[in-house]
Parts: C-alpha cells; structure tokens; sequence
C-alpha cells in the first residue's frame, strides 16, 4: 500500500530531534561520522531520515 | 510499489512526504525484508529524493539510494546510489562494505586517504542515463544472492525495466539529440533538425561519470 504524509515544518523538525536524542548526538557530529565513514549499526537508518529530512526542509 | 511486492513477501508500506516543490518516496519501516527459507537476513531499502518540474508535471530524481543492509549488524552491505549534483564521487555509483587484503594493500602503496575502508570507494555504474535501477537490484537479490522472492517477481522487473528503459531512451535522446537523428537515418527514417540546426549535446551526458 502507498500513504502520502503531509508533514508541516514543524513536524519534520521534531522528528529530526528525536531521532538525534535518540541517538545521543547531535547533528554536526552525525555528519561528521557520516563524512568520516564511522556510522554504525542504527545510525546508518537514522542518518538516511535525517538527509531525507534536510532535503525536504531545503537545507 | 507493484515492483516490490510482485517481487518480495511481507513489503512494507511505500511513504510519500511531498514537501513543498520536494517529494521523498521510501519504504516504510527499515525496509523490504529479505529472508532466505524465511529467516530474516537483510533488508532493502529504496528511497527517492525528488522534485517536481518547473511545471509540476514531472518528478525530478535529485537521489536515488538503494540500501542492501544486514539486519544482525543493521548497517549497509551493499550501497546502490545515485545523486544528480554528485560534485566528486561519480553521480551513479555503488559502495561495497567489505573487506580485501590485496586491495587494502593496493590502495595503501597508492596512499589513499582510508585503505582499510573500501566502501568508501565510489564504484562508477554508467553515470545518470545509463546507471542500474531498482529493477536491476531486485534481479541481483534474487538471481546472484539466492534471496527468497514471490514467483511473480521475474514479470515485474521485466514490466518495470521495459519502461525505464523507455524513459532512459527519450532522455538520451533530449540530451544528444544529433546523435539520435543519425541513428535514426541510419534505421531509415527521415528526421529533420530544427531551423536553428542541432542543438549542441549536453556536456554533462557526454563527459560526467
């Protein structure tokens, strides 16, 4: 099946914080293990949302 | 979404996020599972950053990422991407997480900046025209790793690639339209160029790997 989300700002920008706190870390060091090729197990998931994220908020 | 699940049991939800002028279709969850007599080893995750056109009509492919991953380590095994502003690393590649002894060394006497780690090697796969689609990774799955797949999967990938071979073909055509008149009157046809003769072939479909 295909669902179509209509988040909002807002609701994209909470969601990019929990996954981060869920993570422990924040967004400049996620990049810089990404950069550094350091990801690990569950970030890997969480970095992908998180450029996904960043792609829709035009960042 | 027909693709899949015509391909793979137990497919999770497709998730549209359309965001202003910007679209991300993926899987929902960690993605479609892959098992082997039905243990569950992997996953795959197909996920598309695009864009509408300047018309909105059309989506645009900014990103197209296709994850193999393992669900024992929950990282990627295999990385099928492609990225159309890619500015280094080729725009169509494929990223290995494994390990080789004799390449490591190859790459330590080049003095490459990380030697050990191979999946940070882009290997190039034909640029944006001719790079593998989610078709062709399906194919792999289940005819080269021997994963467990629906008997209807061998229909849907051809059904699929037909038409992306189709959409290819037409872009090809925009971005070197001199070289698709030629073939064209080598078929026969007659093709006529425009008053302002042909356009000039797009740099980018003749030279970016």
């Amino acid at each position: 099946m295909t669902k179509t989300d209509f988040p909002t700002r807002e609701r994209m920008e909470d969601r990019r914080s929990e996954i981060l706190a869920d993570l422990g870390i924040s967004v400049e060091e996620l990049v810089r293990r990404a950069e550094e090729g350091e990801l690990v197990g569950d970030e890997w998931l969480a970095w992908a949302e998180i450029e996904e994220l960043g792609y829709l908020l035009g960042e | 979404m027909d693709l899949l699940t015509r391909s793979f049991d137990a497919v999770p939800d497709l998730t549209v996020t359309p965001y202003r002028e910007r679209v991300v279709i993926k899987t929902s969850d960690d993605g479609v599972p892959l098992t082997i007599s039905g243990n569950l080893y992997g996953w795959l995750r197909p996920s598309f950053q695009c864009r509408f056109d300047h018309v909105g009509h059309c989506l645009a492919i900014h990103k197209a990422n296709f994850w193999i991953g393992s669900s024992k380590t929950r990282s990627p095994l295999i990385r099928f991407e492609y990225e159309y502003e890619s500015r280094t690393a080729p725009h169509s590649h494929i990223q290995i997480h494994a390990e080789s002894g004799v390449l490591s060394s190859l790459l330590t006497r080049a003095r490459h900046t990380t030697p050990h780690d191979l999946s940070k090697l882009h290997l190039p796969t034909g640029g944006s025209r001719f790079r593998p689609n989610l078709e062709d990774v399906i194919q792999f799955l289940i005819e080269e790793c021997r994963l467990d797949h629906r008997d209807t999967w061998r229909a849907a990938v051809n059904d699929h690639r037909a038409e992306w071979r189709r959409v290819q073909t037409r872009a090809v055509a925009r971005a070197m339209p001199a070289e698709a008149a030629r073939a064209l009157r080598e078929l026969g046809y007659k093709v006529t160029p425009p008053a302002t003769g042909d356009p000039e072939p797009k740099p980018k479909a003749l030279t970016a790997w």
